[in-house]
């Protein structure tokens, strides 16, 4: 067998996995997605672009994109600041790291769904443990997920709490594989801790962050278990974000054509998300390989 | 090559003695089992709802000689999972316990019972199943289709501690110009006693210091279920005809001005409910209203008041001995005339699947199940399992009021209320119309949605889409099949 012939041998099993369980899928999501497809009328008749359009007046759908995008944004900008944070007080404490680490990952390891459960009762409005420290400091008891102004915000504290961990955890992998000649040379240089924080560390770990802001975002668009729990995107559709708008429409409502345009308008800016991340990160190996 | 041909050989065999097994015909064997070795799939709500078959599954096997395969599924997920393998025609299950809001996008893929039943002249006790469950939950279409499981419904919880307190009930008739109603008959006289008996803490509540704040109602009103609460109010508002669409036109009829008045009413009563009603599911209001005793009147499903005993006492110093009174649910005067309506759940059916390869023994396993017997009865009074009493053979039974004295008082006040009996939605569909009823039901209590109207508005609106995609002349027949 000639070296080509071998190679194409080896190529196929893969390419033909990929298009088993990636290629074919995406096609046939598009054949449904222009079909008026409900798994209990048994004909399923071409509806063209109306799915499309009937996913794109609908005021649920924006409103579903609207609690994305500020999940998106808050717990991005919370988990990371709050990782890092995290991340490099352990950096300091070399001894007590491995106490504190496996500690500091329990939350990551619960289950989303007993998240959401005992988020029910943790953020109980008249008996859970929130409130009563509330009402010892002198603040008066919130309604946290029964409110619709601050349901999100219970969510998000929820996935916050759960999610940190693994944000921590990724950049204290990250901050320990870092070499330390740098470190030395500033020194040497005479360059304070915010110097050597923001020049150094912080450029360096860039690849780990866009890693660990691409792994978050992926799973943030994909938010569902502890909401379905704790709120079921309730009070009215104030916690509903597009993975249940999604779900609701395909596996409550059987409208899997509807449910299929909708996955497809969600991928559009997701893959742009991801191919923006993906570029950066090949900007920053490609900066790292010059300067090296 | 020879290696191969030995082990294609030996699958060989192995698939002739399974199939030969597999094969056995029903009745009639040597070891005197009328089903050995036959296999029955049941899928069931998973938890306390399975527990009965998994009791049950090895006396089966001796008696019958049917091994009974249990799948539990979680109710959340149970309509999906069922919707799949049956439409997909999979024969996964042979008896489905399902919800029977959902027959109408079942009826082609179950079995009718008439046969097997007139064959054994009922012993399954079709008969025995009280008529408001037999009309709601089994019969679609004039045809007897399942068994009930599980017989849900909703009755009227309150306080009769405090309701017979003399100075509550002269301070209520001074402020109120009428005798405190024991039970309430009309939604506005629930608004009254709400209003009178909310109560914050250290003030008197019957003669008494209130060691906590006490609330005169609360619903169950978490985003999924609190559509259930508001047909309460739309069903007796909607008096004296009462529907969801016009029979002729399949026209909703959920935004009329009877049904705005019913979700109006609802949100008043939010104003003397605890805070974060909005989150309550079912434990929520379980535990405020029998565990904490800071509620003063609810409507639930039958748990409280097969728990009677169980009622926590009043928030009070010196509490005095818990009484909870049952009731059916208000209704609405129309023209001086009071029409009550009790919201028969959906709730739990077991029916045979038509892909069933078995369903003669399908038919003997429903039958060892739910046939008036010790054993069936044994289900119903075991609290832990969930399943609620739902045939004249329970409510009448002699054994459960000699093993809990005062349970007599609920069973007969169910029966009673039962006899008011009002179906819920049960045509193709039903889970997105009452989920489209729910959201914005949820919205409109929330906030989000100003008014009444306009929330039961874009229900009606979409009501009518999914009118259209089922088809509203199919629709219509379904709806019609409801009330046969």
């Amino acid at each position: 067998m000639t070296k080509k012939r071998t190679s194409l041998f080896l190529v196929i099993p893969t390419v033909a996995i990929l298009v088993l369980i990636v290629i074919f899928p995406m096609f046939y999501s598009i054949t449904v997605a222009v079909q008026n497809y409900d798994i209990r009328i048994p004909n399923h008749t071409f509806a063209g672009l109306g799915n499309f359009i009937k996913i794109l007046t609908d005021s649920n759908f924006y409103h579903a994109a609207l609690v994305t995008g500020i999940m998106l944004a808050v717990e991005l900008a919370v988990e990371f600041v709050l990782g890092l944070v995290l991340a490099m007080l352990l950096m300091q404490i070399p001894l007590s790291r491995k106490l504190y680490q496996p500690i500091l990952l329990i939350p990551m390891m619960v289950m989303p769904v007993v998240v959401g459960y005992v988020g029910r009762l943790v953020f109980e409005i008249r008996s859970g443990p929130i409130n009563y420290l509330l009402n010892v400091i002198g603040i008066q008891s919130l309604q946290w997920h029964a409110s619709p102004h601050l349901a999100l915000i219970t969510v998000m504290i929820l996935r916050v709490w759960r999610w940190t961990p693994f944000v921590m955890a990724t950049l204290l992998a990250g901050l320990l594989s870092l070499p330390v000649e740098p470190y030395e040379s500033v020194q040497v240089d005479g360059a304070n801790a915010r110097q050597t924080f923001f020049y150094i560390t912080l450029p360096m770990l860039k690849p780990v962050i866009t890693l660990v802001i691409i792994m978050r975002a992926l799973e943030i668009l994909q938010a569902f278990d502890i909401i379905y729990v704790l709120t079921m995107g309730g009070p009215g559709i104030s916690t509903m974000p597009l993975s249940l708008y999604t779900y609701l429409k395909g596996f409550r409502y059987w409208d899997i054509g509807q449910a299929s345009a909708a996955a497809w308008l969600i991928m559009i800016p997701l893959s742009i998300l991801v191919t923006f991340f993906v570029k950066m990160m090949e900007e920053e190996e490609v900066e790292v390989e010059e300067k090296k | 090559m020879r290696k191969a041909f030995v082990i294609l050989m030996a699958l060989m065999l192995l698939a002739a003695f399974s199939g030969f097994a597999g094969g056995q015909k029903e009745g009639g064997t040597p070891s005197g089992k009328p089903y050995e070795g036959v296999k029955i799939s049941v899928v069931a709500h998973s938890g306390h709802h399975a527990t009965p078959w998994y009791k049950e599954a090895d006396n089966i096997k001796k008696s019958l000689g049917i091994t009974l395969n249990v799948i539990e599924v979680s109710p959340d997920e149970l309509y999906s999972r069922e919707m799949l393998e049956l439409s997909q025609r999979t024969g996964a299950y042979d008896i489905i316990q399902y919800n029977s809001a959902w027959v109408g996008d079942f009826e082609n893929y179950i079995l009718p019972l008439d046969n097997y039943i007139a064959k054994d002249n009922d012993a399954i006790g079709f008969n025995d199943i009280l008529p408001a469950f037999r009309k709601a939950q089994d019969i679609w279409g004039g045809k007897k289709v399942s068994i009930t499981i599980d017989g849900d419904t909703f009755l009227f919880y309150y306080r009769k501690d405090v309701f017979e307190d003399p100075g509550e009930q002269k301070a209520f008739k001074a402020k109120y110009g009428y005798a405190l109603p024991d039970p309430p008959q009309t939604w506005q006289q629930v608004v009254d006693l709400a209003q009178f008996f909310t109560r914050k803490k250290g003030q008197k509540l019957a003669g008494r210091t209130l060691t906590k704040d006490f609330y005169g109602y609360a619903d169950q009103a978490k985003r999924g279920r609190v559509y259930y609460w508001y047909l309460f109010r739309y069903v007796p508002f909607s008096a004296p005809n009462p529907h969801y669409f016009d029979p002729n036109t399949m026209k909703p009829l959920i935004n009329s001005s009877k049904a705005v008045k019913a979700l109006e009413n609802m949100k008043e009563l939010l104003k003397y409910s605890p805070p974060g009603v909005l989150s309550w599911e079912w434990d929520e209001l379980y535990n405020a209203a029998m565990k904490d005793g800071t509620v003063c009147m609810w409507i639930h499903w039958t748990d409280e008041g097969r728990g009677f005993n169980t009622l926590a006492p009043l928030p009070v110093e010196n509490p005095p001995k818990p009484v909870l009174g049952i009731a059916g649910t208000p209704g609405v005067k129309v023209g001086g005339k009071l029409y009550q309506y009790t919201i028969v759940d959906s709730a739990w059916v077991a029916s045979i699947t038509k892909d069933s390869k078995h369903p003669d023994a399908a038919y003997a396993v429903l039958k060892w199940m739910f046939a008036p017997s010790e054993r069936n009865l044994s289900f119903i009074m075991n609290p832990d399992y969930g399943w609620d009493p739902s045939r004249y053979s329970h409510f009448n039974s002699k054994e459960w009021r000699q093993k809990v004295p005062g349970i007599e008082n609920y069973l007969n006040l169910e029966l009673k209320a039962l006899e008011k009996g009002y179906p819920m939605l049960k045509i193709p569909g039903a889970f997105e119309y009452n989920d489209v009823l729910d959201v914005n039901v949820s919205e409109y209590l929330a906030g989000g949605i100003k008014t009444a109207k306009e929330a039961l508005d874009r229900v009606a609106s979409k009501w009518n889409e999914l009118n259209k995609k089922f088809g509203v002349e199919k629709q219509k027949a379904f709806y019609a099949k409801m009330w046969q």
